[in-house]
């Protein structure tokens, strides 16, 4: 009994911490909000535009093994 | 990037390079453009100064797939031809895309070197003379703001106002705030200063602006195009709340010498971060992977340091450092001893220097 509790209090304890200097950190939201999608999962469909200025769309991105790098002139 | 695509595009696979806000505003000369022609120009700007085959595709201007993607400046991801992300990397990695490569496609041998590419560097953009108007030095981690540019009678956004806050009046409401007019030099336009400095007014209900009008200073040398910087104090703001509407005046003159005309334009400018506002490496000093506000910490160096070591010394991009590679003895980093030095070992081998 005793050491459930002192488990328990641990888990309080540890919880508390977590949420404190972690999840408070306004930083940490706006990552949340921009999480990088998961190995396996599908590319996110957005549109964008081709160098030409035509709309491109990525769910288009198919039939091919394709590499994306973001970069830009900075 | 240009080699691993001249060994794989004839193999079927298809490269992108994806256009996203400016990472650090400033760099090179250039500027964040308002809108999605100027990225598109930049994009023009980008493949004719570097010669690069890789086509592009650009973000739209809420950058959703830039957040979509995770938000960081330079990642790299592999899709399937079904459509799913199979690899992904936060900073891009062209040793590791090959190995990635060679595992989903198959080897190419023997692989195109990067002395064969021969691709130019960036140059900056020709403008008018800089280094007349001294920058400002700013103390302090700044932070960039959340600008809305208001479009006034169809002229471009020759000059372009960066706005940025210290960390006191971004949490607190109280502190310094930046104001920078930067000449955009796509349009190839330069101060006259001999025609009047540009003008900022600041107007912000509930909050004092200290001072509220602005005036570029008076320059001797006829032309420049130095960005104009100003910095003014700002009591009782209101964090993610206050909003200031700013207009800039100024004469354009474009280095063609065909026009020189007076601007005006409108800004409404949130007391609010723009996490796609990037960060200005001029503004202080930074580390060398790009962060703000931290001193440089040994492992990141070391880990950079390692990497980039590696890289130069695995000649053939095996993964592997070979005797005949190496310029020094291996024994040191060849932590199994059997003559070779792994991706793993030299990393150990760094962390321990």
């Amino acid at each position: 009994m005793r050491i459930q509790i002192r488990y328990a209090f641990q888990y309080l304890v540890f919880f508390a911490l977590f949420t404190t200097s972690v999840l408070a950190q306004p930083g940490n939201r706006n990552r949340a909000s921009f999480q990088v999608p998961k190995v396996g999962g599908a590319l996110p469909e957005v549109s964008l535009w081709d160098q030409q200025g035509q709309p491109f769309l990525t769910k288009t991105l198919k039939e091919h093994y394709t590499v994306l790098v973001f970069g830009c002139l900075t | 990037m240009e080699a691993i695509y001249r060994d794989y595009h004839p193999k079927g696979v298809k490269f992108f390079y994806i256009y996203k806000t400016l990472a650090h505003p400033g760099n090179n000369g250039y500027v964040s453009p308002f809108d999605h022609e100027e990225r598109l120009r930049h994009v023009t700007e980008i493949k004719e100064k570097l010669g690069s085959d890789i086509p592009w595709l650009c973000d739209n201007m809420s950058n959703d797939f830039k957040h979509a993607m995770g938000n960081a400046p330079n990642s790299e991801f592999i899709i399937d031809p079904k459509g799913k992300i199979v690899r992904s990397r936060s900073w891009c990695s062209p040793s590791e895309l090959r190995e990635d490569l060679a595992e989903l496609v198959g080897e190419v041998k023997p692989e195109t070197a990067e002395a064969q590419v021969g691709m130019s560097p960036l140059d900056p953009p020709k403008t008018a003379a800089t280094g007349i108007v001294p920058r400002l030095k700013l103390e302090g981690r700044m932070t960039a703001l959340e600008v809305v540019s208001r479009q006034n009678g169809g002229e471009p956004f020759f000059a372009k106002l960066r706005v940025e806050a210290d960390e006191s009046l971004l949490k607190q409401g109280d502190g310094q705030l930046y104001l920078g007019l930067f000449l955009d030099p796509l349009y190839e336009v330069h101060w006259n200063n001999h025609v009047g400095a540009p003008e900022v007014e600041i107007t912000v209900r509930q909050t004092e602006v200290t001072p509220d009008r602005l005036r570029g200073p008076a320059v001797e040398e006829p032309s420049d195009a130095d960005p104009r910087e100003f910095l003014v104090a700002v009591k009782n703001g209101q964090p993610g709340e206050t909003i200031f509407d700013i207009t800039v005046k100024y004469v354009a003159c474009d280095d063609k010498e065909t026009f020189c005309k007076p601007v005006t334009q409108e800004y409404q400018v949130k007391l609010a971060r723009d996490a796609d506002g990037g960060s200005r490496r001029d503004a202080m000093p930074r580390s060398p992977n790009g962060r703000r506000a931290r001193q440089p910490q040994m492992q990141d160096l070391n880990l950079q340091r390692a990497r980039t070591m590696f890289h130069r010394m695995d000649m053939n991009r095996d993964g592997v450092i070979q005797k005949q590679e190496a310029r020094g003895p291996l024994q040191w980093a060849d932590l199994d001893e059997d003559g070779e030095v792994t991706r793993e070992e030299w990393r150990e081998f760094m962390r321990r220097r």
